[in-house]
């Protein structure tokens, strides 16, 4: 098993998965900490149907952890969905 | 309050200014909706399994509009060992969470009020108040997903 570790703090996730005995991979589009496997535009990945391009993710048996998956991230404006709004009535 | 129009910034706004700057906001909401829907619908179209975590804050746009519940809600992230209370929901896609007992003890951890804690050198308040601490981490895998 692999785990794939997604979005803010996925380094977080994959150093204590290592630690573990669990291979692991973290992406994020940031490299804030220096320590990002994959910096790669995932939003972009999503949309073209989660990551075609990167080979050993078509392999069924691996683990995602979208941990944590924070949309807001992806926002330019703070994000109505931590803001506790209710946005449709 | 940014949807309402009613955030400091905006006090100065024109109503049209608002109008403009909410459907930017609207837009980008409904991408990051159809985001997180295709994302799950590519993990149960794959059958990989996969975890997702939200903030637990309510009202939630997740909870209020869309069709997957929450697998697990976890209240209180100190009681893992975390920096700070963030109440946390988590989305189990092809698995469940498991419900292993840890007799581990719990190393202290400084208490951060992510609105009052002064991020580290170096350090945005964002990237301080997103930060999981490793002992959080290594306790939720081996309790739910190992």
């Amino acid at each position: 098993m692999k785990a794939f570790c997604l979005f803010e703090q996925s380094g977080t996730f994959k150093n204590e998965l290592i630690k573990l005995g669990i291979p692991a991979e973290d992406f994020d589009i940031q490299n804030e900490f220096g320590e990002t496997d994959h910096v790669v535009d995932l939003y972009k990945e999503i949309r073209g149907g989660m990551m075609a391009s990167h080979q050993s993710l078509t392999d069924l048996s691996q683990m995602i952890l979208s941990l944590p998956f924070s949309l807001a991230q992806g926002l330019r404006h703070k994000s109505p969905w931590h803001s506790g709004e209710k946005l449709l009535r | 309050m940014a949807f309402r129009g009613e955030t400091a910034q905006m006090k100065k706004w024109t109503d049209k200014q608002k109008l403009v700057y909410c459907m930017k906001l609207h837009e980008e909401l409904s991408e990051n909706y159809e985001l997180i829907s295709k994302l799950a619908c590519i993990a149960l179209d794959r059958g990989f399994r996969m975890v997702i975590e939200n903030p637990a804050n309510r009202p939630h746009y997740l909870n209020s509009y869309w069709c997957i519940k929450p697998s697990m809600v976890d209240k209180d992230r100190r009681e893992n060992g975390d920096y700070s209370v963030k109440p946390t929901q988590f989305w189990f896609f092809n698995c469940e969470p498991k419900q292993t007992l840890l007799f581990e003890p719990i190393e202290e951890v400084e208490y951060r009020v992510n609105a009052l804690s002064k991020p580290p050198e170096g350090m945005s308040r964002a990237t301080m108040r997103s930060m999981i601490h490793p002992q959080y981490a290594r306790r939720f895998i081996k309790q739910y997903i190992l």
